[in-house]
C-alpha cells in the first residue's frame, strides 16, 4: 500500500477533527474535564506539526501520555466495570491516536473509532434529539471519510453532499434491517450505566420530600391502556410501602428490599390469581429512575422479562431502570379478589410499629378515638372528617419541630400529602390499626385523543392504607378529605397558586404552550414505542401484521423481494447511465460483429468505415470475405438507411455466422 | 497480444500464466478500451473490513445493551456497506482509455504514456489512479470536462523495444472502503533508448564524411537567396533592400559550405561491450544535439547521415535503441 | 440521373486526367451551393477544371484573374453616365455570371478579396444603394497559390470560411502525365465538351441534395467528430456549427454523386477533409495550410460505430 504511507493534507486533518469533536461533544459532559483538555491538546499539538512548528512526539513522550491517560482514568474513576470508565478509554484513546496521526490508514482508524464513539451515546441516551445528533455525527464522520480520498472531495459542500447521499440511500436497506434483523438479546452482562443520581421517589419519605417533588414537570410515566380506563379517583399508581416510621421520616423497613431478604416473586404469580379477567391491562413506559421500584395499581401482575412481585402489592425490577423501560401489566382490583388471608403476626406487628417515645397528643387522641368507636372504619371516617374541617392544603407548610405529629394535626394544621399519609398512619397506628404510607403517583394528564396517559414528577403522592379484618388492604387518600381536587383534577388545580412558582417561567399557565409540550411529549412517546423499545415480541406483532404469518419463508421473501428490486433497478441505472448508451441495435450487432473479428485476428481500426473494413478483411482473409461483405451490407442498409427488415437480416446473419464458426 | 514468458514452471508462475491468459481473454490488449463489467473486478480495501469490525463491534454493543439506536446505526453502516460497491463500480464503469503516445525514454529513466481518458454519460467520475502497479501512477478526476489526459510512468531498465505489462486503473471512491480496478492493456510499447554514458569530448574530426554525401547546410557565410520572413528570423539577415522597394518582409538565407559534419561511429568505441557503446553513441548524440553540431551515425550495417534537429535525434536514438542485442 | 452525373463526371475526367476525386468534389461543392476553393501550385489544372465544369453544365462562366492593383469595381460593376439617355446605366461586372473562376484570389488586395466575399455569401451586390440580385445557380471557383508564395495577402480565416471546401488537385498520376507527353490536349478536348444539363436541372438536382436522408447513427457519427474536433488537444480551434453544416449538407452531395439516398459515413470521410481542412488548424504554428492532414489524423481517431 504505496497510498497510506503519505502525509495527511491539511484537509484530511481539520475533517477528522471535526468529526472527532462531533463525536465526543456529547460525550464532554459525562467525561472527566481533563479528558476534554487532553484532546484539545492533541489536536492543537498536531495542528502545530502540520504547520511544522513541532515534531510528532517520539516514544518517550507517547508512553508518558499513555500512562498519564492511565493514571488519570484510575483516579478518575474507581470501578472499572461500568459504562462510563470504558467510554473514558475509548475516548482517551481516540485522543492519543491524534498524537500519531500520520498516515492515511491512521485517518481511517480514527474515524472508524468515530462511529463507534458515536454510537455509544446512544447508549447513555436514547431521546428524538440524541438520535438525531448522531445522524449528524454520522454523516460528518462519513464525509469525513470521502474527504481523505483526495482536495477535490474534500470541498465541504461536496464531501457533505456526498455523504449524505449515500447515507440516504442505505436508508431503506437500513430500515428493512432494523424490521427483520433478530434481536437475540444480551450475550453476556455488560456494565451499566449507574452514573447520575436517582430521580423521583425514593425509597424514604421526610417533610419536604414530595413538595420538592412538586417543582418538576419532567415525564415519570407514560401508560398506555388495552380496554378499559380507571377513572381519575382510581389512578394511583404505587411505587413504595413505607412501613417505618422513626419520628421523622418513614422507610421501607428491613427486610422488604430485595438486597435485605425481601420475598420477590419472579415469574408466575405465587398468590394465586383470580380466574376472572384483570380490570386493567395497561402498558408502562417509565422514565430511567435508577431505582428499582416499578409503578402499577393494586393488585398488579406483570409477564415483562426481569419484573416481580412483591408481597406488599408491588412490581419491582431485577436492575435498576437505567434507561426507559416499558413494562406491560395486569391489574386485578383488591376488591374483585376472593378471600383474604389473615395478617401474619409478623405483618401486624410491622404495620403497628411506632417509635418509642413522641407526639403524645396525637398517641392519646388516637387512643381516646379507639375507646370511642370500636369500628376501624369508623376511626378513620373520624380521622378525616377532623382533617376536612381545619386543614390546609398548601406547597409551603411551616416548618415542624420533634414532635412533628403533633404540631402538625393541632398547631400548623397547613401541609402537603406526605403530611396527611404521615399523620394519618400515625393516627390509625396509635388507634391499633394496621397502617402503611404507600407512595408513588396519582393521576395523570391525557395526551392527544386520550391515547396514552402522561405522568409528571409533580403527580407524586403519598397515601395510606389500613387492614380491615376480613377485607384485607384498603386505601385511604387523607388529602383528599382537604381538598377532593387533588385526586379530580391534579395537583396544577389543586395548588394553583403555588404550584411551580419557583420556576423561572410560568411556562405552565399559557395553554398554547402546553398544548405544544403535550404535543411533544406525544412524539416521544411515538418514538419510544416504535423505536427504542421495538423488541423481539413487538418485532414479531409488526412482522405479523405485514406478512401475515411469521415463517421464514415469508421472511425470505420480504428481505429478497425489494432487495431485488433494489438490485434491478441499480443494475438498469448503471446500464442507462454508463455502460452503454442507448446503442442502437445495429449498432450493437456491428460492434458485436466487430469483437469476433477480433478474435479472428482483425481488428477494425476507430475510424475505419464498414466498408474500408469489409475490404480490408477480404484481402487478409479471403475466405471470410463474402459473408463480412453481407453483414456490413445488411449493418449499412440497417444503421444508415434505417431500414427494419435489414436489421433482422444483420441478426440472423449474426446468428448464421456463429453456427459456422464453431466448426471452423 | 502479451507473450508471457513459459518458461517459468513454477507454481506461482504457472498460476500467473493462467491469470495473464485469462486476462488477455477477457480484456485484450487495445489501443482503446472501455471499462465494462466483464473488466472490472471489485473487493473491499483493508479499510473496508475495518468498518466491518466496527460494525460487528457496534452489532455486539447493540445487542448486549439491547439498544435500538446502536441497533440502527449497525445496520445504517452495513446498509452503507451494500451501497458503496455500487458506487465504486459505477465510477470507473463506462471509463474509456485511449493510447495517445509512448513516449520513448533512457534506460534506467521512466518511460511516459500519454492516456485519455474519457466517459460516457454525463456523469463525472472521481478519484481515478492509471498506474503500473509498483508505481504511483496518475490520478484524476472527470467532472467537468468529459475527457482528461494523464501521463503514467513506467522505469524501463533494458534498451530496445518494451512492452508494458498491464496498466492498473483503479478507484476507491467514494469511501475508500472499496477498491475497483481493471487490469487493462492499452498494447503499449516504449522504445527505450541506451542508457547515456559519457565517454569524453565529441569525436569532433574524428572520422570525415566522404564527399559524395556533402551537403549544404544551413547557417553559414554564403548567400544563398530568399525567402519570406517569418517572425522568429534574425533581423541582421532581413533584406532591408527590397523591402524598401516596396516588397515584401525577406529574410536572406546563408549556407556553410565547411563540413562541420561529425559521424558518431561505432569503430572509435572499439574495447567496450556493446551495450557501453551504444551507452556513449547515445551520450554523444545528445551532446551534439545541445551543441547544435550537425551529426551522423555509423554502426555496423546502418548508417545515419548527419542533420540536426529532433527528429534525426529520435532516428539516431532509435537505431541504438534497436541495435540487436549480442548473443540473442 | 446517376447516369446524367456519371456521365458529367466522366466527361470532366477527359480534361482532367486522373483526377476523379476531385471532379467529384468540386461537383458535389457546386450541388451542394457551396463556393470551391481551390489551392495548388500554378499549371495543375485549376482553371481546365472550372472551365470544364462550366461546359459540361452549361452555365455561363466568367474568368477574373485578380492582381494586386484590382478594385471591387472590376469585379462587381460600375454605374457610368450615359450621355444619349441621360442616366446612369449600371454595367454588371464578371461576378454576374453563373460560374465564376477567381483567379489566384490572393494575388488581390484585401478590399477586394471581400467585395467578392460578400457577393458570394450573399448571392447579390450592392453598387450606388442599389442592390442586385446574382444569377441562380451561383458558384464561384477561387483559385490561390500556396501561400508561401511570394506577394500574396492571405484570405483571413473568416473569409476562408465562405468556401464550402478547399481542395488541391496535385500532380497528375504516373498514366496522366504519359497522356499528357503522348499528345492529349486538354484545351482540345475542352473545346469538344458540350452541356450535359442546363442551369434548371441543376437547380433542380441541389434540391434534390437536401433530401438524401441522415439517419440517427449518421447524425451521432457526425456529432462525434465535431465534438472531437472541439476536444482534441491537437486542435486549436473547433469546427463551427456553420462548418459542421457544410460537412452534413457536402456529404449528402457526395451521396448523391453516388446513386444513394441516404448517407454513409464513407460520404462523410470523403468530404471531412475538404470541408474542415482550411477550417481547422493546430494552433502550434500558426499555419493554417497543414489543416488537412490534421482533419485527416482527427478522422482515425473518432470511431464510426458509436461505443
Amino acid at each position: 500500500m504505496s497510498q497510506s504511507r503519505e502525509m495527511l493534507p491539511r484537509e484530511s486533518l481539520l475533517w477528522i477533527f471535526a468529526a472527532q469533536f462531533a463525536a465526543l461533544l456529547p460525550q464532554f459532559a459525562l467525561l472527566p474535564l481533563w479528558i476534554v483538555c487532553a484532546w484539545a491538546f492533541a489536536v492543537y499539538w498536531r495542528l502545530e506539526v502540520y504547520r511544522g512548528r513541532r515534531d510528532l512526539p517520539g516514544r518517550t513522550i507517547k508512553l508518558l501520555a499513555v500512562a498519564l491517560a492511565v493514571g488519570g482514568l484510575a483516579l478518575s474513576y474507581r470501578r472499572w466495570f461500568a459504562l462510563e470508565p470504558m467510554v473514558a478509554l475509548l475516548a482517551v484513546s481516540f485522543t492519543l491516536k491524534n498524537l500519531e496521526l500520520v498516515s492515511r490508514r491512521d485517518a481511517f482508524l480514527s474515524l472508524l473509532l468515530a462511529y463507534f464513539v458515536a454510537a455509544t451515546l446512544f447508549v447513555f441516551e436514547q431521546t428524538i434529539p440524541h438520535a438525531f445528533y448522531g445522524a449528524v455525527c454520522v454523516v460528518l464522520i462519513t464525509a469525513a471519510l470521502a474527504a481523505q480520498q483526495g482536495s477535490s472531495s474534500a470541498r465541504p459542500r461536496r464531501a457533505l453532499g456526498l455523504s449524505l447521499r449515500l447515507l440516504a440511500q442505505a436508508v431503506p436497506l437500513m430500515l428493512l434491517l432494523f424490521i427483520v434483523m433478530p434481536r437475540l438479546g444480551p450475550l453476556w452482562a455488560v456494565p451499566q450505566n449507574t452514573d447520575g443520581a436517582s430521580t423521583g421517589i425514593s425509597d424514604s419519605m421526610s417533610p419536604g420530600d414530595f413538595a420538592q417533588l412538586s417543582k418538576s414537570d419532567k415525564p415519570a410515566l407514560r401508560i398506555a391502556f388495552d380496554g378499559p380506563v380507571p377513572p381519575p379517583e382510581q389512578r394511583y399508581w404505587r411505587g413504595l410501602v413505607y412501613s417505618d416510621f422513626d419520628g421523622r421520616r418513614w422507610s421501607q423497613g428491613f427486610g422488604v428490599d430485595p438486597r435485605e431478604g425481601g420475598r420477590v416473586s419472579w415469574g408466575p404469580p405465587q398468590q394465586p390469581l383470580p380466574a376472572v379477567g384483570p380490570r386493567y391491562r395497561y402498558r408502562v413506559i417509565q422514565e430511567p429512575t435508577h431505582n428499582r421500584w416499578l409503578f402499577a395499581m393494586a393488585r398488579p401482575h406483570s409477564d415483562t422479562d426481569g419484573v416481580g412481585e412483591t408481597p406488599d402489592d408491588r412490581l419491582l425490577k431485577k436492575a435498576p431502570v437505567y434507561n426507559r423501560f416499558a413494562y406491560e401489566v395486569r391489574t386485578w382490583p383488591r376488591e374483585t379478589l376472593g378471600a383474604v388471608p389473615d395478617l401474619s403476626d409478623f405483618e401486624r406487628s410491622r404495620n403497628l410499629q411506632l417509635p418509642g417515645g413522641g407526639n403524645p397528643r396525637t398517641r392519646a387522641w388516637a387512643q381516646e378515638l379507639r375507646a370511642k368507636n370500636p369500628d376501624t372504619e369508623e376511626i378513620s371516617r373520624r380521622i378525616l372528617q377532623f382533617y376536612n374541617r381545619r386543614f390546609v392544603y398548601t406547597l409551603k407548610p411551616p416548618a415542624l419541630g420533634a414532635d412533628s405529629v403533633d404540631e402538625f394535626l393541632f398547631e400548623s394544621q397547613q401541609g402537603f400529602c406526605e403530611h396527611f399519609a404521615g399523620s394519618y398512619v400515625f393516627a390509625m397506628r396509635a388507634a391499633g390499626v394496621p397502617a402503611r404510607v404507600v407512595a408513588g403517583y396519582q393521576g395523570g394528564e391525557w395526551v392527544a385523543q386520550e391515547e396514552y396517559l402522561l405522568v409528571r414528577e409533580y403527580d407524586a403522592h403519598a397515601w395510606a392504607e389500613i387492614w380491615i379484618p376480613g377485607r384485607g388492604w384498603r386505601r385511604v387518600d387523607p388529602t383528599a378529605a382537604v381538598s377532593p381536587e387533588r385526586i379530580r383534577d391534579g395537583l396544577r388545580s389543586a395548588a394553583a397558586e403555588e404550584f411551580m412558582q419557583d420556576s423561572l417561567f410560568p411556562l405552565h399557565r399559557i395553554s398554547v404552550l402546553n398544548r405544544l409540550r403535550l404535543q411533544w411529549d406525544m412524539i416521544n412517546y411515538r418514538w419510544y414505542q416504535s423505536v427504542v423499545s421495538f423488541d423481539s415480541d413487538r418485532q414479531r406483532g409488526l412482522l405479523q401484521r405485514i406478512l401475515g404469518e411469521v415463517s421464514p419463508l415469508r421472511i425470505a421473501l420480504f428481505i429478497a423481494v425489494p432487495l431485488g428490486a433494489a438490485l434491478l433497478c441499480v443494475l438498469s441505472w448503471l446500464w442507462w447511465s454508463g455502460c452503454s448508451r442507448r446503442l442502437p441495435p445495429a449498432s450493437r450487432l456491428y460492434r458485436k460483429f466487430c469483437r469476433r473479428m477480433a478474435r479472428a485476428g482483425i481488428e477494425r481500426r476507430p475510424g475505419e468505415a464498414p466498408r474500408d473494413f469489409a475490404r480490408r478483411v477480404r484481402a487478409e482473409k479471403p475466405h471470410l470475405g463474402p459473408m463480412v461483405e453481407r453483414i456490413t451490407a445488411a449493418f449499412e442498409k440497417a444503421a444508415y438507411c434505417e431500414d427494419q427488415e435489414a436489421e433482422k437480416q444483420l441478426r440472423r446473419l449474426l446468428r448464421q455466422w456463429r453456427v459456422a464458426d464453431g466448426w471452423w | 497480444m502479451a507473450a508471457p514468458n513459459s518458461t517459468d514452471r513454477s507454481p506461482a508462475g504457472r498460476w500467473r500464466d493462467i491469470m495473464e491468459r485469462w486476462l488477455s481473454r477477457r480484456a485484450p490488449a487495445a489501443r482503446s478500451v472501455g471499462l465494462d463489467h466483464g473488466k472490472l473486478f471489485i473487493l473491499p480495501t483493508r479499510a473496508g473490513m475495518a468498518f466491518l469490525l466496527v460494525i460487528a463491534l457496534l452489532w455486539l454493543l447493540a445487542t448486549n445493551y439491547e439498544n435500538n439506536l446502536v441497533f440502527a446505526l449497525t445496520f445504517l453502516l452495513v446498509s452503507l456497506f451494500a451501497v458503496l460497491p455500487v458506487h465504486t463500480f459505477a465510477n470507473l464503469s463506462g471509463v474509456q482509455l485511449q493510447l495517445l503516445e509512448a513516449r520513448p525514454a533512457f534506460a534506467g529513466d521512466y518511460a511516459e504514456a500519454r492516456i485519455e481518458v474519457g466517459r460516457e454519460g454525463q456523469r463525472s467520475r472521481e478519484r481515478i489512479r492509471i498506474f503500473w502497479p509498483p508505481e504511483e501512477g496518475a490520478e484524476l478526476d472527470l467532472c467537468e470536462q468529459s475527457r482528461a489526459e494523464v501521463q503514467v510512468a513506467l522505469p524501463v531498465i533494458k534498451r530496445g523495444r518494451q512492452r508494458a505489462p498491464r496498466l492498473r486503473v483503479e478507484s476507491r471512491f467514494p469511501l475508500g472502503l472499496f477498491r475497483c480496478w481493471s487490469p487493462v492493456d492499452l498494447d503499449i510499447e516504449f522504445l527505450v533508448y541506451p542508457r547515456p554514458k559519457s565517454a569524453g569530448p565529441l569525436p569532433v574530426g574524428a572520422a570525415v564524411g566522404e564527399g559524395e554525401s556533402e551537403q549544404k547546410l544551413r547557417g553559414g557565410d554564403d548567400f544563398a537567396g530568399l525567402k519570406p520572413y517569418r517572425p522568429g528570423d534574425s533581423l541582421r539577415h532581413l533584406a532591408w533592400k527590397q523591402y524598401a522597394g516596396g516588397r515584401d518582409l525577406y529574410s536572406k538565407e546563408y549556407e556553410s559550405g565547411a563540413d562541420a559534419r561529425l559521424w558518431l561511429d561505432w569503430d572509435l568505441l572499439a574495447g567496450r561491450d556493446v551495450e557501453t557503446r551504444l551507452s556513449n553513441l547515445c551520450h554523444w548524440a545528445l551532446q551534439a544535439e545541445r551543441e547544435q553540431t550537425p551529426y551522423g551515425l555509423r554502426l555496423p550495417g546502418s548508417e545515419i547521415a548527419p542533420a540536426l534537429g529532433n527528429p534525426h535525434l529520435q532516428r539516431v536514438l532509435g537505431a541504438l535503441a534497436l541495435f540487436p542485442v549480442q548473443g540473442a | 440521373m446517376q447516369k446524367l452525373i456519371s456521365h458529367i463526371v466522366a466527361d470532366i475526367g477527359r480534361v482532367l486526367l486522373g483526377k476523379e476525386h476531385q471532379v467529384k468534389l468540386a461537383l458535389a461543392c457546386l450541388l451542394s451551393r457551396g463556393h470551391l476553393l481551390i489551392e495548388d501550385l500554378p499549371g495543375m489544372g485549376k482553371t481546365t477544371l472550372a472551365h470544364a465544369l462550366a461546359q459540361v453544365l452549361g452555365l455561363s462562366y466568367k474568368r477574373v484573374q485578380f492582381t494586386s492593383d484590382m478594385l471591387p469595381a472590376d469585379i462587381l460593376g460600375v454605374s457610368i453616365f450615359e450621355r444619349d439617355s441621360g442616366q446612369f446605366r449600371f454595367h454588371e461586372g464578371p461576378v454576374f455570371s453563373q460560374l465564376l473562376l477567381a483567379d489566384e484570389i490572393n494575388r488581390s488586395s484585401p478590399k477586394t478579396q471581400s467585395a467578392l466575399l460578400e457577393a458570394m455569401e450573399e448571392r447579390q451586390v450592392s453598387v450606388d444603394g442599389e442592390t442586385r440580385p446574382l444569377p441562380e445557380p451561383f458558384f464561384v471557383i477561387a483559385t490561390q497559390n500556396p501561400l508561401h508564395q511570394s506577394g500574396t495577402f492571405a484570405l483571413p480565416e473568416s473569409q476562408l470560411d465562405r468556401f464550402l471546401m478547399r481542395i488541391g488537385l496535385g500532380y497528375p498520376t504516373r498514366e496522366a502525365e504519359r497522356a499528357l507527353f503522348n499528345g492529349v490536349d486538354p484545351r482540345a478536348q475542352l473545346r469538344q465538351l458540350q452541356p450535359r444539363i442546363d442551369g434548371a436541372t441543376l437547380q433542380k438536382m441541389q434540391r434534390l441534395v437536401g433530401q438524401v436522408k441522415a439517419s440517427e447513427s449518421l447524425l451521432d457519427y457526425v456529432e462525434r467528430l465535431v465534438q472531437h474536433t472541439r476536444q482534441s488537444p491537437e486542435c486549436a480551434v473547433g469546427l463551427s456549427p456553420r462548418g459542421a453544416l457544410a460537412l452534413l449538407h457536402a456529404a449528402r452531395a457526395w451521396a448523391l454523386i453516388h446513386g444513394r439516398g441516404h448517407l454513409l459515413p464513407e460520404d462523410v470521410q470523403a468530404v471531412l477533409p475538404a470541408v474542415a481542412g482550411h477550417r481547422l488548424h493546430s494552433g502550434s504554428q500558426g499555419d493554417w495550410g497543414d489543416g488537412t492532414h490534421l482533419v485527416e489524423r482527427l478522422m482515425h481517431q473518432v470511431d464510426i460505430i458509436a461505443a
